[in-house]
């Protein structure tokens, strides 16, 4: 309940002026009447009493309906469908009596605005089809323009993290089905790329090594890099080329070396273990600057009961 | 469903490259154009003060049903060239929002005194009350009321708000805060006195509208407009 009004404090009574009600308002400007002395203060509190009137205002229901056609939904307080549809029915006919708001822009100002890009539509179901809505000017979607922006690439970032969250998930569980063998057998390091080669270094063996390390990569498959795999058919005909050029080439080169080191990491992802065995040995027995490699494979190898 | 025309209005503010009801954004811009001259700055502020005419008197008119197309035009025409005419020369450019506002209701006052007729409300011939026929802007009135009352210490704060905005008597705000009633009626005081300072809500007012214009409504209309053959508005 309001206190009552006492004419002994007249200063205090005009801060309270914007929370009064029009009858105490009026009733203070009244006692007032007499008291020049007050007048700059009371019409202050006029001012000031305007604004707050103006805040607490019930939103204009006329000023919703446009702010809505505007695309403000913070604007658009709610009206019920009756007013509104009235309110829209009045805005239109307003409108259509009214010079076009956008040539009325143009004249005043002599700039043309632009055509609106055309926007991807975020959501299939939310628009009409393209064909049927022409994107121009003054035939175009709902407009929240920064809202909408923000709300697409909203939907934008949502999606690729979820596709990033997915992709991780598959990646972590295609790198776990990968087998022991697989790892120790390591396909992916059977790569000899042609344009190291120059020289001397570039020879008829060479090229078949090369071709035959290419096969071993093409037989990969996978998609997106997950849960990779091996085609068997292709895989076994490099390691045939491979055992070939094992066998012809002269043990002491590179080529020679390179090919068992190949084919012993065929062998062995294919469960050749004892075909695997003997190549790495006799890569290891030579002592070469693959040994080491050698070695560790052909350890893996004779601890057969880990791998599968 | 919207009229193709209708339509329009949303074309129109889909241009802005922010909402139309930012009113900081618009602040912004201008002030940046008025700093540094970019020529996209002012042709994205007159937008914005263009779109804000329109939405203004497209809501005012919606309300008040013997105004007519030709009047809505008029008063567009007159509010935007008059913003326009003073990009440079208002004074508070980081109060750009405030000054279209001005404009736009010492249009409307102006506007009303020439009509010389009674205010309708939607569908009725309910007299407009005075609160809403003063002309402000009520979005932004409100946003600047509630932004000043929280920059207000802690204090007083929450008592200026429960007295202006929620309409609390001073016994509810006692009750809700714990104080007694003469400290609530000392704290409101005081917030009061830092609000009527306050420039941004000063500057919906200070331009143009003599106080006696607050006195009620389109009744007093005529009274301002008589000493306002146009609207002054100064920055």
């Amino acid at each position: 309940m309001i206190p009552p009004v006492t004419v002994t404090d007249p200063a205090h009574r005009l801060d309270d002026f914007p929370a009064l009600s029009p009858a105490e308002r009026a009733e203070i400007e009244r006692s007032l009447a007499d008291r020049p002395d007050l007048a700059d203060a009371l019409d202050e509190a006029r001012r000031f009493a305007a604004l707050v009137d103006a805040a607490r205002a019930r939103p204009d229901p006329g000023q919703s309906v446009v702010g809505r056609r505007l695309g403000l939904d913070d604007l658009s307080m709610p009206v019920d469908p009756e007013t509104a549809a009235r309110l829209g029915e009045r805005i239109d006919m307003l409108d259509a009596g009214a010079e076009d708001v956008v040539a009325r822009f143009e004249r005043l100002t002599g700039r043309t605005l632009p055509p609106l890009a055309p926007e991807v539509a975020p959501e299939a179901d939310a628009l009409p089809s393209p064909a049927t809505t022409p994107r121009t000017l003054f035939d175009r979607p709902p407009a929240r323009p920064v809202r909408a922006r923000r709300r697409r690439a909203s939907t934008w970032a949502r999606a690729a993290a979820v596709l990033l969250v997915g992709y991780g998930a598959l990646f972590l569980a295609s790198q776990a089905s990968v087998s022991e063998r697989t790892q120790i057998a390591a396909l992916s390091e059977v790569a000899i790329d042609a344009p190291t080669l120059r020289g001397a270094d570039r020879t008829p063996d060479a090229d078949r090594l090369i071709a035959a390390a290419a096969a071993v990569r093409d037989a990969r498959r996978s998609t997106l890099g997950l849960f990779a795999t091996y085609d068997t058919t292709a895989l076994d005909a490099a390691a045939a080329d491979l055992g070939d050029l094992s066998d012809t080439a002269d043990r002491r080169t590179w080529v020679s070396q390179e090919a068992r080191l190949a084919l012993g990491r065929v062998l062995l992802y294919r469960s050749r273990d004892a075909d695997a065995a003997r190549v790495l040995g006799d890569l290891v027995e030579q002592g070469g600057y693959r040994a080491p490699v050698a070695r560790r494979l052909l350890d893996a190898v004779r601890n057969g009961s880990q791998l599968d | 469903m919207l009229s193709e025309r209708s339509s329009r209005l949303e074309a129109l503010a889909a241009h802005l490259p922010f909402p139309l009801d930012d009113f900081d954004a618009a602040a912004e811009v201008f002030v940046r154009w008025r700093e540094h001259g970019v020529q996209a700055d002012r042709d994205t502020a007159q937008l914005w003060a263009y779109c804000f005419v329109v939405w203004y008197f497209y809501g005012r008119f919606a309300s008040e049903r013997s105004a007519s197309a030709s009047d809505l035009d008029w008063v567009i025409e007159r509010s935007f060239k008059r913003v326009s005419r003073s990009f440079e020369e208002i004074r508070k450019p980081e109060r750009f929002p405030q000054f279209a506002s001005v404009v736009c209701r010492n249009m409307l006052l102006t506007y009303r005194r020439r009509r010389h007729e009674t205010v309708e409300v939607e569908d009725t011939t309910t007299p407009t009350p005075a609160r809403e026929a003063d002309g402000f802007d009520r979005i932004l009135t409100r946003r600047l009321i509630e932004r000043a009352i929280a920059a207000l210490p802690s204090y007083s704060a929450e008592i200026a708000r429960l007295r202006l905005i929620e309409e609390a008597t001073y016994q509810e705000i006692a009750d809700t805060t714990g104080l007694d009633i003469a400290t609530t009626r000392t704290y409101f005081s005081k917030a009061v006195a830092r609000l009527r300072a306050d420039p941004d809500l000063r500057a919906l007012y200070e331009d143009g509208i003599p106080p006696s214009a607050l006195r009620g409504t389109a009744e007093n209309g005529a009274k301002i407009a008589d000493s306002q053959k146009e609207p002054r508005t100064r920055g």
